[in-house]
């Protein structure tokens, strides 16, 4: 098998992009002094290229499209438009080059016809007055001729000229328009990373949060229990709510988190519930700047008497007020 | 108004050599689903898939003066260009991941003659319709072809991964190439 022979084998794995760059290097140099093995190779990379088509198609996202004619652009890429004004520019100089090669074929000729007249009029009437005004007259008349050709070739200057300068003005707007794109696009870009960042730095909190109550509530475990009607969470959708009673001393604890702090002058206020008397109230608190906040109260009877809690936000100059405490708010027993 | 969208590949061409980016827009707009395509189901991520369109489309842009229309088809020199550099990608990956040799054995058993599924639900997924475009192949040739193409192994690689002499991968990929002609060529695919 000669060398040639041995390259000719690669040609299917050149086509599949299965040969190393030394491999694929012999196989291009064979195919530009063989043109059977390059048709034979250009058959096979057809077979690998239809193969390719019908693969699959998925649909990119548009970003893609943008990202590659804004590109494109910048490199120097025209749209239709401005070269649509390119060619009509370009339309109108070869109309007017084709008027002035007409004019100046037009004027030749009639000087010269003017030049066969006088020689004719010198032949046939060398000396007649008559012939002489004859000529004069066709002299003016073409010259009124060249005047108005003269004329339209500077109406149509003007319309090239107001075409440029339309031309231009369409750029210029164009390329302002898409300064203005571009702006748009990089300040939405940096909108969008200080929202991906804010987000990040959300969770962090939130997640920082969270094990501070855990550690807290664990902590406070160590005296405290949970009465039986104690809740798994729920203040709102982000908030926790931990209520524990000391084992020995008449006291009770509420830790609670995800809850925003009170405006100035409010404070919120939690109330234990029985659903045959008024709610009573046991304790103020505020949350920190982090949404977290931990109170200690006196209890009167043990928790496990109370059916409930509710928490309530209040003006702090106002007294406390059970009849605040709303029941789609309650925490029931489990 | 020219409606692009009627103007032959090369004619479209024509007019990105003239750096008219609303040709380079329907040029994208032609093929731009098939070589996202392409490289999606190589590389299986998205991101890096957009990279390669992006890539392959600017090269267009850049070096669509090159392509010479009597050396072969457009398409023949677009997809080829895009499975350059899809697998270019596919193997710097690989080298970032050092997952070489995990992920084909992973998919196929290769001490075994035949191509056989992987057992993985999601890998399942992939392999069907890797399966479905290679289905008028035989196994053994589809392996081939399989970890030519979609996998970017040279055929050193493949004979020392599946234990097969190099002269039988050689073989296999050159009737696969034909095969894989005559079915196209008799529209076994059917048009999209």
């Amino acid at each position: 098998m000669t060398r040639d022979e041995e390259i000719i084998e690669d040609f299917p794995a050149y086509a599949l992009g299965a040969l190393g760059d030394e491999e694929c290097r012999a196989v291009e140099e064979l195919i530009e002094r063989d043109v059977d093995a390059a048709k034979e190779l250009t058959e096979m990379l057809d077979t690998v290229a239809e193969f390719s088509v019908r693969v699959g198609e998925e649909i990119p996202p548009m970003s893609v499209r943008e990202r590659l004619v804004s590109t494109a652009k910048a490199e120097g890429g025209e749209t239709y438009q401005a070269s649509a004004f390119s060619s009509l520019v370009t339309h109108l100089e070869n109309r007017i080059t084709i008027e002035e090669t007409e004019r100046e074929h037009d004027t030749k000729s009639a000087w010269q016809q003017l030049g066969s007249l006088v020689t004719a009029g010198r032949l046939a009437f060398a000396t007649s007055l008559a012939s002489f005004a004859i000529v004069g007259i066709m002299a003016i008349q073409l010259g009124v001729d060249n005047v108005e050709l003269n004329q339209k070739v500077s109406d149509m200057d003007r319309d090239v000229a107001a075409a440029y300068a339309r031309a231009e003005e369409m750029l210029n707007e164009m390329s302002s328009t898409e300064d203005l794109l571009n702006l748009a696009h990089e300040r939405i870009s940096r909108q969008d990373q200080e929202i991906v960042q804010m987000t990040e730095l959300n969770d962090a909190l939130r997640s920082s949060m969270n094990d501070q109550i855990s550690l807290t509530y664990a902590t406070l475990r160590n005296e405290y229990q949970s009465p039986e009607w104690q809740p798994d969470a729920g203040l709102t959708g982000n908030g926790y709510a931990y209520l524990l009673e000391h084992q020995r001393k008449p006291l009770g604890a509420l830790v609670v988190g995800g809850v925003e702090q009170a405006p100035p002058g409010e404070e919120y206020r939690l109330y234990l519930i029985r659903e045959d008397s008024e709610p009573t109230y046991v304790a103020s608190f505020d949350m920190n700047r982090a949404g977290y906040g931990t109170v200690l109260f006196k209890l009167s009877i043990p928790m496990s008497l109370y059916d409930g809690a509710h928490i309530t936000r209040e003006r702090t100059t106002d007294p406390p007020d059970p009849s605040l405490a709303s029941p789609e708010n309650l925490y029931k027993p489990q | 108004m020219i409606n692009y969208q009627e103007l032959t590949d090369q004619e479209l061409l024509a007019e990105i050599s003239e750096k008219n980016t609303d040709a380079f827009a329907a040029l994208y707009d032609r093929y731009g689903k098939r070589v996202f395509g392409l490289a999606a189901r190589i590389l299986n991520d998205s991101v890096k898939s957009e990279e390669v369109t992006q890539d392959v489309f600017m090269r267009v842009w850049r070096r669509g003066h090159t392509y010479m229309p009597d050396k072969g088809k457009f398409t023949t020199w677009l997809f080829r260009i895009a499975h350059n550099r899809t697998i270019d990608e596919l193997r710097r990956l690989r080298r970032d991941k050092s997952r070489y040799s995990d992920d084909i054995t992973e998919r196929y058993d290769l001490e075994s003659d035949e191509v056989t599924p992987p057992e993985a639900a999601v890998a399942n997924s992939e392999y069907e319709q890797v399966r479905t475009a290679l289905k008028v192949l035989p196994e053994p040739q589809r392996q081939v072809v399989y970890l030519s193409y979609f996998k970017g192994m040279t055929q050193t690689q493949i004979a020392e991964s599946t234990g097969q002499p190099l002269g039988t991968v050689k073989t296999r990929m050159r009737l696969a190439l034909k095969k894989l002609r005559v079915a196209l060529e008799n529209e076994i695919y059917g048009e999209d």
